[in-house]
């Protein structure tokens, strides 16, 4: 059998870096590729597969849009997630986004972006393909302040915010 | 010029006199040093934090904390919500290097950097570039009705039903196995529709959470916001939630809105039924129901498909080994086959082991009907008449002698010789 795998195409490991405790709990495989033929090469192969690409709205990003859509003709059952590197105002925004999706992108994601909306989108997906559902359903986004852990032990903390530091 | 012995470093020197702003934490988790810059930065002096001890259990309170990574001696950079923000921007963009003792790879401090990242300014406007339009344009040459015609008779039935799908506007309900192809014959559709001009979405609808859904198509700058969306479609629309099926039938009954194209295993009157579905669903939006063959019902396609996933001419052998094959993936399934062959020919030997087998097994037919096993009775039966035989033989059709040679009473022998229909003269 073939792992599930989680390919991402990013600049940086930020996104790979904000996927992997998800990737890895679930035993699936995260490939973090840079350049256009490791691309090529991780989605090449057939097997349930999620893609993250980041792409520039600002820059050429169609030739990232260009790999989504020759990925979603040879391979439409690797699901696309798309990062966009920045903001783009509300008139720019729908006809990129409609771009990317026209192209086959399943979901485009603008910032800011937080770790828990980019799981949502990796890990849904997958568990789709390979039949699971683990995760609970929210007809909201989460918030970004989550509660400590009950069970677990909450060490001494500084809030700089506060400004109330403790002193050796 | 010779450079400083390390015992001489004034690495404080170097750390004060840069524009990054720095810290370090001690091998015991505990904030040692932060250079003005962080100061400048932060608003903290060295002063009131040296000392401090930062956890990761609770990144949002406390984001200079070096993740868990860290301390097992790893690089890491991390983007967290600065003091005071529960998300960014500004952001805080932290870099820690840790120091790794000689002997026992134990880390002896965490050296790190911290920038602030602003928001992000909105760009002036962005047309969709040229290239991209270009790009946009070659994929949708890509989805002719070449794409899903084929020799077999269900083909050619299923490519007029797209054609005329294809003329209208109106909403369509594909019904078909997995794997049989429905949103490439929803792509078939929208490309060769009047709606081309606009974007093709599909929404993968179960699996991705409700809000995200809501974000993509109805959020701020959503798909919905602006006259781009041409067709929507939904892949198994019965998974979304009642109230984004309500939102979404309010958009695609708007004039704005896009034309609606639903894909599913199950007809849209099988799933209101079931109350797994808005009835809008199956009374206005199935307006046109194409049901899509699984591949088993036209298997003379494989050669045509083959070819279209540009494989070699199949040989005689393999295509019969293919046709033997009764594809509960379909078109996914028969995908990953050609996909084994990587451009080259098709040979058995790349075919999946449950093909060679069923046609090892078709080619190599059991006997149709095993002989019987024989009773233990009729066995013996057959041998006692047989050393009878052979005793009257030997003693010229005496009985007596006979008798003798098999060790019984004649009367004995008269009886079974009787019972057994052996005439007197042995014969």
């Amino acid at each position: 059998m073939k792992f599930p795998r989680v390919v991402v195409w990013a600049f940086d490991d930020w996104l790979a870096n904000q996927l992997r405790e998800a990737v890895t709990e679930r035993k699936w495989v995260l490939q973090s590729v840079r350049t256009h033929a490791e691309w090529v090469k991780a989605t090449g192969t057939h097997g349930p597969c999620v893609a993250v690409v980041q792409a520039d709205p600002t820059g050429e990003s169609e030739k990232q849009l260009a790999e989504v859509g020759e990925l979603y003709r040879t391979n439409p059952d690797t699901d696309v997630v798309l990062v966009c590197d920045v903001k783009l105002n509300d008139e720019d925004r729908p006809p990129w986004t409609a771009a990317a999706l026209d192209l086959g992108a399943r979901l485009v994601l603008y910032p800011p972006l937080t770790q828990t909306v980019l799981e949502d989108a990796v890990v849904g997906l997958m568990e789709r393909k390979v039949g699971v559902r683990e995760r609970p359903v929210r007809s909201s986004p989460p918030s970004p302040q989550n509660p400590p852990l009950a069970g677990k032990e909450v060490e001494e903390e500084i809030d700089l915010a506060a400004g109330d530091f403790e002193a050796e | 010029m010779s450079s400083p012995s390390p015992s001489r470093f004034a690495w404080r020197t170097l750390f004060a006199r840069s524009r990054t702003a720095v810290f370090v934490f001690g091998g015991d988790r505990k904030l040692r040093y932060v250079n003005p810059a962080w100061e400048q930065l932060t608003g903290k002096p060295l002063s009131a934090v040296r000392g401090a001890k930062m956890s990761a259990v609770r990144r949002s309170v406390s984001p200079m904390a070096p993740p868990p990574e860290v301390w097992a001696g790893q690089f890491a950079r991390v983007r967290r919500a600065a003091p005071g923000h529960t998300d960014g921007p500004p952001w805080w963009d932290l870099t820690f290097v840790p120091l790794l003792g000689d002997g026992d790879h134990r880390v002896l401090a965490v050296v790190g950097t911290l920038a602030v990242v602003g928001p992000v300014p909105s760009l002036p406007r962005v047309k969709v570039p040229e290239a991209l339009a270009a790009v946009r344009a070659s994929h949708a040459e890509f989805y002719t009705f070449e794409r899903i015609n084929g020799p077999s008779a269900v083909s050619e039935r299923l490519v007029s039903q797209v054609r005329a799908a294809a003329i209208g506007e109106m909403p369509v309900w594909l019904t078909g196995e997995p794997g049989t192809g429905k949103e490439t014959v929803a792509r078939v559709i929208h490309h060769n529709g009047p709606r081309r001009e606009r974007a093709f979405v599909g929404l993968v609808c179960g699996g991705l959470q409700p809000y995200l859904i809501d974000g993509l198509l109805f959020g701020k700058g959503g798909a919905a916001s602006g006259r781009v969306v041409g067709t929507l479609y939904l892949k198994n629309p019965h998974e979304l939630s009642p109230a984004t099926q309500e939102k979404i039938l309010n958009w695609c009954d708007s004039p704005a809105g896009p034309r609606l194209i639903c894909g599913s295993t199950i007809s849209a009157a099988e799933l209101v039924t079931a109350g797994k579905l808005a009835r809008p669903f199956h009374t206005r939006f199935a307006a046109f129901d194409i049901t899509l063959p699984p591949l088993r019902t036209r298997l003379d396609d494989l050669p045509a498909l083959a070819d279209r996933l540009g494989l070699p001419r199949l040989s005689a052998d393999v295509l019969a080994m293919l046709r033997m094959h009764t594809w509960p993936g379909n078109l996914r399934e028969f995908t990953a086959v050609v996909a084994k062959a990587d451009g080259g020919p098709l040979t058995k030997e790349l075919l999946p082991r449950v093909i060679r087998e069923r046609h090892l097994i078709a080619t190599n037919p059991p006997p149709a009907t095993p002989p019987p096993t024989p009773k233990l009775d009729d066995i013996l039966t057959a041998v006692e008449k047989r050393l009878i035989e052979n005793a009257l033989a030997e003693a010229g059709g005496n009985q007596g002698v006979a008798a003798e040679r098999l060790g019984v009473f004649r009367q004995r022998l008269a009886r079974r010789m009787a019972a057994l229909g052996i005439a007197e003269g042995g014969e």
